[in-house]
């Protein structure tokens, strides 16, 4: 038996009933926590022992399975600018979520209370939680088998722990980019800022399936918007621009990523970029063939082809929270829908080294593969969990393929309950080995778009509306000078398909994208792969203003 | 309605009790304090229950709750050095780490703030009822499970499929400092939303609640209204872009107003960079900015979407009036700004009520000869903050009106379009009410405006 303190001695008086207005029920004082606050802090065999209580309450509540996700983060921001520098922050977090499946309906409890016996009564919470909704007709779930893991370990592979490097040492880096930064000969103002968000993970997860799964993630993001710079004309408040250190992306990675992106010479270099920026005019409406670098494709990607393969979006499940799918119904579109040209081909992947959704198993016990979503142009699966993979099964048989889930299964934290999150996406790179530059040169009449991209987007992710933070002239296959005030406007499926120019390998870039969906919201985070390309006559408006 | 009034908690399990009361808060409080060993030391604890169910397809799909999570935020100044650190362990070693994080973050920082740390003594607040028994009083899962079957059971009868979301909640928060400061709130909310879709996917509805006060939230009269939307936006059709007379309901002006209240900032509009400022002339207040029928309040005492009474440092906040008959009254100065220009505080809640008129929304449509009346907008996106210019698109309920009468479902627009220019285009407004989000409480009315521009079409439904 571990050894958690079964009674917890009050920390305060229980407040007063009264006050709260609590009409009912009889109340659990607030209690002094155990010695022992976090389940990270026990032996392996306690761990065990937690997460087996949960399993096992729940199943003798009546649970035709369950699972259980514990957690602890650490999280740490530290970020400078020439200006000054923001307070430096460290976030501790340890939560569990306990999830019941009883006749096709999905129980959840979450808690932060580690007591043997608070753990076994939340399970048995989330049991009830669905057994209150399933009166009715039994909905029909099943989950995708799985072979159960009973000792699964997995630890990130990160080269250098960011935790184990003195914050001093991190400071005295960005310090010296910045004072490097600040030498740049500029007729503008300069705000420069450097910073990372480093967030480390201890996970583990038990299902009735009998697994139990201990993992370490890490995850590096850069702060406030990367290391960037943005300059503002001194005689026009209005003519400002930005530019940041495009290698120092939000990764799988840790301080590693850091020393890679070389900041001391390339903060300049964004710096120099963004005053260039600076000359630019006013884009003039009009059809452009549109040449898009790898950096500023992995929004339009992820936000219309990736989301629109969540298989609960295109199943309707989505539809009163970030909405539904211009891809659906399954069985219309699955190996008939031609969702962008002969060159697109697009594959998820959860276990690409060095990737934000990278896992060694997904959050009901799955080890992740590559799967092909888009080939050739053309539909040919979804973003799966055990539940959505059964329910394709169908099309899985057709392939002669294996009815297995693709390891989408996540919980934006350990405290909202698991469920279909985009996993990292990559669009393949073209035959031929084709650069940005090459794509530029050969383009007779254009416009290049880099750096990052965003815009709006419908519940169907079909229309969107999207701007560049870096927008150059093409003349003649050649960059002609910067330009301001483009948004594009696009339907999906023709912007793919217009799309007939892929960059290749050489090209490759992993890009971080955060995506939220749910009720509650939860957000997730994964790496999206992009390659340059060129999309044919795309509707391009300005919505700058006269200066 | 005579559903079970309370959506919390479970039975025969033991009802938890929800948030942390203000002598829990305190207490808590007061450990920190003795452990920290800075002087200028603030605490912010929040504590949070809730619970949620979600259907899809017409069936319930999942149902959960979280059990009294509680945050601390510790907030160390020394020498005018910030850190702070946050935990959710809040035995005494979780603690003890923490507040050695902060003080040792702080002494991290290289460059200090200006002035003297902020170190405020005790405050007087006002005090908003905002804590409801019948969101919070603890009954179990099955009346919210009451609730939605209703409206699942509604839907199959229309042969329309509907997707949904029921959440309660129950928050407290609490900040305090070493030198007396200690300002308290405990609160609930309760939000319910639902979207019916024709089983052909050429109709869609939408309609949704939100209240501190679940008895409030007239759950069967947003089902009947998302299922009437989604059947009466069966087989829309197709107009070209342009400019129209709009009638906006209060769910769709409100993601216009949204950002609007985010450019109430003194510093960028001094500088000239929102719609409330002109480079090199300061800011406008005193100027004319909006249609004069038009009158923008944060009040936490409002009726329909109080809020909590003091900011993130614990400060009180009072009455705001922005905008008063179209003229701008007040801009947000934050503490750094307000001590630059040495005036006081001004905080930007981000919650608001916009005043309205009489004027029914079936009125509006009977004085519209031509026009479309639209139920919501989504993917709202600020492209420019001087003029903010926005692009989205409408969703959920979009019709042509030609004289005096809907005439029939239109397809969805995208558009480009500010809402200085909508608030000063303004032809009638109706009565504010409290719009379904989950973010601060706005109170906005359904308005009729003039020359509304849709850009595109934006086919998705």
């Amino acid at each position: 038996m571990i050894k958690l303190a079964s009674t917890r001695r009050a920390f305060v008086k229980a407040g007063s009933a009264a006050a709260l207005a609590i009409a009912a029920g009889s109340r659990r004082g607030w209690t002094q926590a155990p010695d022992v606050s976090s389940w990270a802090q026990l032996p392996e065999a306690g761990q065990r022992e937690l997460a087996m209580r949960a399993i096992d309450a729940a199943r003798a509540a009546g649970a035709d399975y369950a699972d259980v996700r514990f957690s602890h983060v650490t999280y740490l921001s530290l970020g400078t600018s020439n200006i000054g520098m923001e307070p430096p922050s460290q976030t501790e977090r340890i939560s569990y979520g306990i999830r019941s499946l009883v006749s096709g309906v999905w129980g959840f409890v979450a808690g932060q209370d580690y007591a043997p016996e608070s753990v076994a009564r939340l399970a048995r919470t989330s049991v009830l939680q669905a057994k209150a909704n399933s009166t009715g007709t039994r909905r029909t779930l099943q989950l995708a088998p799985v072979p159960p893991v009973p000792d699964g370990k997995w630890d990130m592979a990160v080269r250098i722990d960011p935790f184990k490097i003195a914050m001093d040492d991190q400071l005295n880096l960005m310090t010296l980019a910045i004072e490097a930064t600040s030498k740049v000969k500029a007729t503008a103002s300069m705000r420069i800022v450097c910073g990372f968000d480093w967030q480390r993970e201890e996970r583990i997860f038990a299902s009735t399936d009998g697994s139990f799964i201990v993992q370490t993630l890490f995850r590096g993001m850069p702060y406030d918007g990367g290391a960037h710079v943005t300059v503002q004309a001194r005689d026009d408040v209005f003519n400002y621009a930005s530019s940041s250190v495009q290698d120092l992306d939000a990764a799988g990675k840790g301080y590693e990523m850091v020393l890679e992106a070389d900041l001391v010479n390339t903060l300049p270099q964004a710096a120099e970029e963004a005053l260039r920026m600076l000359s630019s005019k006013p884009v003039q409406v009009g059809r452009y063939d549109l040449v898009v670098h790898a950096r500023a494709m992995a929004s339009p990607l992820s936000d219309t082809l990736g989301r629109a393969l969540e298989y609960d979006r295109a199943a309707g499940l989505e539809a009163n929270a970030q909405g539904t799918s211009f891809i659906a119904p399954p069985q219309d579109v699955l190996g008939k829908m031609r969702a962008g040209s002969q060159l697109l081909t697009v594959k998820g992947d959860r276990s690409q080294p060095g990737s934000l959704a990278a896992v060694g198993w997904d959050d009901e016990g799955v080890k992740p593969r590559e799967f092909t979503l888009v080939k050739d142009g053309v539909v040919v699966d979804y973003h799966t969990t055990r539940e959505m993979a059964m329910k394709l099964d169908w099309w899985y048989k057709q392939q002669g393929r294996e009815t297995r889930s693709h390891g989408c299964c996540g919980a934006g934290s350990a405290d909202r309950i698991p469920m279909q999150h985009m996993p990292n996406l990559s669009m393949q790179p073209g035959a031929g080995d084709l650069s940005f530059e090459d794509i530029i040169a050969d383009t007779k009449n254009g416009i290049a778009i880099s750096g990052g991209s965003a815009g709006s987007i419908d519940q169907q992710l079909l229309n969107g509306q999207y701007g560049a933070t870096a927008v150059q002239e093409i003349r003649n296959g050649k960059l002609a000078g910067y330009l301001r005030g483009l948004n594009y406007q696009f339907r999906a499926p023709e912007f793919w398909k217009s799309m007939d120019a892929i960059g290749g390998k050489r090209s490759y870039v992993l890009c971080g994208s955060s995506s939220r969906k749910g009720q509650p919201l939860q957000s997730s985070v994964q790496s999206i792969g992009t390659v340059p390309a060129r999309f044919r006559q795309v509707n391009v408006i300005n919505v700058g203003r006269a200066r | 309605m005579t559903e079970p009034r309370s959506l919390f908690a479970s039975r025969p399990e033991p009802a938890s009790s929800l948030v942390l009361s203000k002598a829990d808060a305190e207490a808590l409080g007061k450990r920190i304090f003795a452990m920290s060993t800075a002087p200028v030391t603030e605490v912010t604890i929040r504590s949070t229950s809730h619970a949620n169910t979600r259907f899809a397809l017409n069936e319930v799909t999942t149902a959960g709750a979280s059990d009294s999570f509680v945050d601390v935020v510790i907030h160390t100044t020394i020498n005018a050095k910030e850190g702070r650190a946050s935990t959710n362990r809040i035995d005494d070693a979780g603690l003890r780490a923490a507040v050695e994080a902060s003080e040792r973050l702080a002494n991290l920082v290289r460059k200090t703030g200006p002035g003297n740390p902020f170190n405020p003594g005790g405050q007087t607040y006002v005090e908003p009822t905002l804590w409801f028994a019948s969101t919070a009083s603890a009954l179990d899962p099955s009346a919210r499970s009451q609730v939605v079957r209703k409206a699942i059971v509604s839907a199959s009868k229309a042969n329309v499929v509907s997707a949904g979301y029921l959440q309660a909640e129950a928050r407290s928060v609490a900040i305090m400092n070493k030198n007396g400061l200690f300002a308290y709130v405990h609160l609930t909310n309760s939000i319910y939303t639902l979207t019916a879709r024709t089983t052909d996917g050429t109709g869609s509805g939408w309609a949704g609640g939100t209240s501190e006060d679940w008895s409030r939230v007239d759950a069967d009269r947003i089902a009947g209204r998302a299922i009437d939307l989604a059947l009466r936006s069966r087989n829309p059709v197709a107009m070209e872009p342009g400019r129209y007379t709009v009638i906006l309901e209060p769910a769709a002006l409100a993601e216009l107003i949204m950002p609007v209240i985010g450019s109430l900032d003194a510093n960028s509009s001094d500088m000239g960079t929102t719609p409330f400022g002109t480079p090199g002339r300061g800011n406008r207040i005193g100027e004319k900015v909006l249609d004069s029928r038009v009158n923008l309040t944060a009040d936490p005492m409002d009726r329909d979407g109080g809020f909590q009474p003091f900011d993130y440092e614990g400060m009180p906040v009072q009455k705001t009036p922005w905008v008063e008959n179209g003229v701008l009254t007040n801009l947000a100065y934050m503490r750094w700004y307000a001590r630059l220009k040495d005036r006081a505080p001004v905080y930007n809640p981000f919650a608001v009520r916009m005043s309205g008129g009489t004027t029914t929304v079936d009125e509006m449509i009977a004085s519209t000869r031509r026009g479309f009346y639209v139920n919501r907008l989504s993917a709202v996106k600020t492209l420019d903050a001087k003029s903010l210019l926005c692009t989205g698109v409408t969703r959920d309920g979009l019709f042509l009106i030609e004289n005096g009468r809907i005439v029939k479902p239109l397809k969805n627009f995208r558009f480009n379009e500010s809402p200085m220019f909508i608030l000063n285009n303004i032809e009638a407004m109706g009565v504010p009410q409290r719009v379904a989000t989950s973010g601060p409480p706005l109170v906005i009315p359904p308005v009729m405006v003039r020359d509304f521009t849709f850009s595109s079409l934006s086919d998705a439904v």
